[in-house]
């Protein structure tokens, strides 16, 4: 599906890519993270054809991004974080608009139009000025003039960011069921989101990649399993009698809330509870989390 | 694309305000002077004797050109820099150019379609003033004269439409770009005049006064210039829809 190899990317006095390397294959939801300035959107724009690199090659569906973009064009489909249309048309015109663009006959581009507006809820306001929509409205017509072409590869650039939670909750479902159909190429800083839907983690920092894993094995080597407690009152030095423990990675203290990285966690079953009954805490609260997305994240761009 | 365009014409109502603008243009000049006379002598002292010659028809309607040459032409930057520039300000041109569209077909379904509405504008205004003059002054007038004259005008409008286009493409800012339209308009009409001393009337500005000669009746040859404006504007498409290509949108 993509390919890049070694790509660079100039701008006047900064490189924003140093030399990037990833590839994806099959559909699915590969989420693409990375902090502000990262370099996200400037991949994501190299490979929907509207900057071309400095440098390396790219390959979209097969073909080199700069010999045959108009070929990759009609496959993949470009969402924009803030979409922009021709406010003065209604969200039905811009959707012929777009048809006509790739060419489509009217019957096509009529039967598409409703399918895919009423998909993404926004058919009531079909005949409504695009300039009287709302950020949410706007982004689920961008999200529906981007199906319009059945596209193979999806590019989304913060899809979820300007929605309100059950906006987003609607848009995540769609995204679940479109990427049995194609893969979805989608950045997005919003950790937990990309947790629900994606197959595969890629994560870029400062222009390189620097991971680049499904997200099985990625909770699966680097994450250490937590354990949170809470105790009926906070117990002197109890910090510096975990921190002697050698299966203990690291503590983070509130009050008496302790939430603890542990290396192995069978070994932490057994011993923790001892620790404790030792030190005479009186447990309330005693929970075994997994480490969100988050977590490995921040650690990993730290 | 093109039929885009038209549509956007007829829903930001640009359909109606282009020719009633410059209708309202063309039409103040004869009117003005018309009344010249009056306007002077009601400003002069009773006992002043003052003789102002009342123009002709084919007079009157020759300098409505030079009204358009610098009013004209700001309307027409101002109403076409937006073309790209202001697409690409909102963001929509990044929308639109990542569909399959070929971008010399971008550029030039917007040069076409600004190109139709103004010289069609242009057309209706010349006609307009031409009739409205003709009945002011109660002369006569040679109407091939004047329809050859609106002729050899049109490459002067597509020229400012090219250049306007032409900045569009590739500066960011559309204000930048008509400000930069403008300045370039006025040196291409204004400069060679004075950087060659020998004056073969080849210049594009020859081109209009050509055309102000045709009207009062002055047999010219306006091939030359007509043929450099003509080339202008082919140079001005291609850069233009070359560097929009060149673009990082």
């Amino acid at each position: 599906m993509i390919s890049c190899k070694n790509l660079v990317k100039e701008f006047k006095s900064v490189q924003a890519l140093k030399g990037v390397n990833f590839s994806i294959e099959g559909n699915g939801c590969f989420g693409f993270l990375g902090g502000n300035g990262a370099g996200k959107t400037t991949t994501i724009r190299i490979l929907a054809g509207l900057a071309k690199p400095t440098l390396g090659e790219v390959k979209v569906l097969g073909y080199d991004i700069v010999k045959d973009k108009e070929k990759i064009l009609k496959s993949i489909s470009y969402l924009p974080q803030h979409p922009a249309f021709y406010d003065y048309m209604t969200g039905e015109k811009w959707m012929h608009f777009i048809g006509e663009l790739y060419g489509f006959d009217k019957q096509l581009i009529k039967e598409r139009t409703e399918e895919l507006l009423k998909k993404c809820g926004i058919w009531d306001a079909r005949n409504r000025q695009i300039s009287g929509y709302s950020g949410g409205m706007k982004q689920r017509l961008g999200l529906a003039q981007s199906l319009i072409n059945k596209p193979k590869l999806l590019f989304l650039d913060e899809p979820v960011s300007a929605l309100d939670p059950i906006g987003r909750h609607e848009v995540l479902t769609l995204l679940l069921e479109l990427k049995k159909e194609m893969a979805i190429f989608m950045s997005s800083h919003i950790l937990e989101d990309v947790e629900k839907i994606a197959d595969e983690i890629i994560i870029i920092d400062k222009g390189e990649i620097i991971l680049s894993s499904t997200i099985e094995d990625l909770k699966a080597s680097y994450t250490h399993p937590i354990i949170s407690f809470e105790l009926l009152e906070p117990v002197e030095n109890l910090s510096s009698i975990l921190k002697n423990e050698n299966w203990i990675v690291s503590i983070q203290e509130v009050s008496n809330h302790y939430k603890i990285n542990v290396r192995e966690i069978d070994i932490a079953k057994i011993h923790l509870p001892k620790v404790l009954h030792n030190a005479g805490a009186i447990i309330t609260k005693y929970e075994i989390e997994s480490s969100s997305l988050e977590d490995i994240f921040l650690r990993l761009v730290n | 694309m093109l039929k885009k365009e038209i549509y956007e014409f007829i829903k930001l109502h640009k359909i109606l305000i282009v020719p009633i603008s410059f209708i309202f243009l063309m039409v103040s000049q004869p009117i003005t002077l018309k009344l010249l006379p009056k306007i002077i002598k009601n400003g002069l002292p009773k006992d002043a004797v003052i003789h102002i010659p009342i123009p002709s028809s084919a007079e009157a309607l020759s300098t409505v050109f030079g009204k358009f040459e610098s009013l004209g032409v700001i309307i027409l930057i101002l109403i076409s820099m937006g073309a790209i520039a202001g697409e690409r300000e909102k963001g929509v041109a990044a929308m639109v150019l990542t569909k399959p569209i070929n971008r010399t077909t971008f550029f030039m379904s917007k040069w076409t379609a600004y190109s139709i509405l103004t010289i069609l504008s242009f057309i209706i205004g010349m006609i307009i003033t031409t009739f409205y003059t003709v009945n002011l002054f109660h002369n006569n007038i040679d109407y091939s004269n004047v329809s050859l004259a609106i002729a050899l005008y049109i490459p002067i409008i597509l020229l400012v439409i090219s250049i306007s286009l032409f900045f569009s493409s590739f500066i960011k800012s559309s204000i930048l770009s008509g400000f930069l339209a403008f300045v370039v308009y006025l040196v291409v009409m204004n400069t060679p005049q004075f950087l060659f001393t020998k004056h073969d009337a080849i210049f594009p500005s020859d081109l209009i006064k050509n055309a102000n000669d045709l009207i009062i009746g002055k047999s010219i040859t306006f091939l030359l210039p007509l043929i450099v404006v003509i080339l202008l504007n082919f140079l001005f498409v291609i850069l233009g829809s070359y560097l929009l290509n060149k673009q990082e949108i």
